[in-house]
């Protein structure tokens, strides 16, 4: 199977950093990661693999709260 | 503690709560938006009938799958989603918000208030796709749902728990006679649940102000998805409604709901299937229509009381074209249903209101549950409407008729017209019983035909100032004795005299 995997960051994600990440979520395990860059999302990360979101950026959690107040 | 610590230990505890809070979460991206149907991509995951929610809050619900792409119908505006936008799975099925807050309201199929009134925030969620329940749960129909209507309760009684249809042409009475349903059930403790599907806003709000003004809007819900709501709605409502039923059932209430009207439902149903693309069967339906009907009213039920109690009779309304009965949705639904009260075009004009023809609407499980005082009534003006409508169509034949056939056609036409009634008068039981026994018993045979009328006014107006205790007895025995039966003799008989008197004046 060949599924691919994004992780949206804010920042370049270390080797390590991906590791982990794929620890914690193990539902990406064996898909090929792409790391994408984007400084709008402010702080987190986004993991997206087939139709299945993990969204943990700032960005997200900013908006929540603004739907929130 | 007092209430500021507690509030601080509160705040204290929800800052040390682990802020990051991953959720894996099932999405879909929007391909195509169709009238009121949008196809998506993505959402592997989803269940059938399951919510999903755009991220402007618009929701719809997953009503078709394919290998690739999943089908949503939109509740809400269609027009504020685009190609590309992001939908999550809610994990939830459609269900509506349910409590005693919503009694004299009017909503639509989401739960929301649409009367102008105050929010309903409170309430349980009640799923509006449900199976009925089992046999197991259920009890026989034996307790009566008075319509108020004689013609109705003498000859096509209603049970609660039955599920009777209303068919007819536009313009017979439909309406009116759910309506008059509802407005007799003031002292019954029915909760009431109008449902209008694909109706004019104009005829919903004429609906509410006859609720209003009659004061039956305080036991009365009205669900509506109007002509101008998105069909989704318009499919949903019926479910809705019923699920609204449902939890006055689950308290042991009796609830009546009325779906004016199901042929409407049906094109809504027609429509969003069309633009799915499913196949089309006869008329264009599509090929689950007769289960879109018998799974709704296949929830209408009688509880036995071992599991709660309660009730919910369902009166669906079907219109017709040219009083074709033999279309697709009127048969599917006349089968599905426990009896039907055909109405016609060519009564109403005739001015016999309710236009209900009683030679072919029938009952198939209310008889059990008529009072015994309408009972004892009905058998005798079954059989001589039978014989009446025998010889009506035999007479025209023959010119010269024996003694025993004009005595038939003369009270074929007394029964026929003593069951006319105006539309928002109701009447009790007792009251039906009373008047009923008089023309049976032939007390009025020697009556003009024209004078009827004015002979039933005066006779209940005798009835309540002079015979109510016969009226309270009746009501209390259910049942007519020979010892009322003398006291309602001389009734009729003092009216007789009072009347000829009048008229001969």
């Amino acid at each position: 199977m060949d599924l691919k995997t994004v992780i949206v960051s804010a920042y370049k994600l270390a080797e390590e950093e991906i590791k982990s990440i794929e620890q914690k979520f193990p539902f990406i395990k064996g898909t090929t990661i792409e790391n994408k860059i984007d400084e709008s999302i402010l702080a987190g990360i986004i993991i997206k693999s087939g139709s299945k979101i993990v969204d943990i950026s700032l960005l997200s959690k900013l908006r929540n709260l603004k739907k929130f107040i | 503690m007092s209430s500021v610590d507690n509030y601080l230990q509160k705040i204290k505890s929800e800052m040390h709560a682990d802020p990051v809070k991953a959720e894996v979460e099932e999405v879909g991206w929007v391909e195509e938006v169709k009238d009121g149907v949008t196809f998506l991509t993505g959402l592997d995951n989803v269940g059938y009938g399951e919510l999903i929610e755009f991220e402007n809050g618009i929701r719809a619900q997953v009503i078709d799958m394919d290998k690739s792409r999943i089908g949503a119908i939109v509740l809400g505006d269609f027009l504020k989603l685009k190609a590309g936008d992001q939908a999550r799975a809610t994990g939830n099925q459609a269900s509506i918000l349910v409590s005693d807050k919503l009694l004299g309201r009017v909503v639509n199929p989401l739960g929301d208030v649409i009367d102008g009134g105050e929010k309903i925030i409170e309430g349980k969620r009640y799923p509006m796709e449900k199976i009925a329940p089992s046999v197991v749960y259920r009890r026989p129909v034996n307790i009566p749902l008075q319509t108020g209507i004689k013609a109705i309760d003498a000859l096509i009684p209603i049970g609660r728990g039955q599920r009777e249809l209303i068919i007819g042409d536009r313009g017979t009475g439909k309406t009116t006679i759910a309506l008059d349903t509802i407005l007799n059930q003031k002292e019954e403790k029915v909760i009431c649940i109008y449902c209008g599907i694909g109706q004019k806003e104009s005829k919903i709000a004429q609906v509410v102000e006859l609720l209003r003004k009659n004061k039956a809007i305080d036991y009365t819900i009205v669900v509506s998805a109007s002509a101008s709501d998105p069909v989704s709605l318009q499919y949903l409502a019926p479910y809705a409604a019923c699920a609204i039923a449902e939890y006055f059932m689950d308290q042991g209430k009796d609830a009546l709901v009325i779906y004016d009207d199901l042929s409407k439902h049906a094109w809504a149903y027609r429509q969003l299937s069309l633009i799915l693309r499913r196949p089309a069967g006869r008329e264009a339906y599509p090929g689950d229509i007769f289960y879109l009907h018998s799974k709704l009213l296949e929830r209408a039920c009688c509880i036995d009381q071992k599991y709660g109690g309660g009730s919910m009779t369902a009166l669906p309304i079907v219109e017709t074209l040219e009083g074709d009965m033999s279309a697709y949705i009127p048969t599917n639904i006349i089968s599905i249903t426990d009896g039907q009260i055909f109405l016609e075009t060519e009564l109403f004009n005739a001015g016999i209101r309710p236009a209900i023809n009683v030679g072919i609407s029938v009952s198939r499980v209310g008889g059990n549950a008529q009072t015994k005082a309408v009972k004892q009534v009905a058998g005798k003006l079954k059989l001589d409407l039978a014989q009446y409508r025998e010889m009506a169509a035999f007479s025209q034949f023959e010119s010269e008729l024996d003694e025993e056939t004009k005595k038939f056609l003369n009270r074929g036409a007394k029964i026929t017209q003593i069951l006319k009634q105006n539309k928002h008068k109701t009447f009790s039981f007792e009251l039906e019983a009373a008047i009923l026994w008089s023309v049976v018993k032939g007390f009025v045979d020697e009556l003009p035909l024209e004078k009827i009328s004015q002979f039933e006014i005066q006779y209940i107006v005798n009835l309540k100032t002079k015979g109510e205790k016969i009226l309270n007895a009746i009501k209390k025995q259910k049942e007519i004795t020979a010892k009322e039966e003398k006291e309602l003799e001389v009734i009729v008989k003092e009216t007789m005299e009072e009347f000829i008197e009048k008229v001969t004046e």
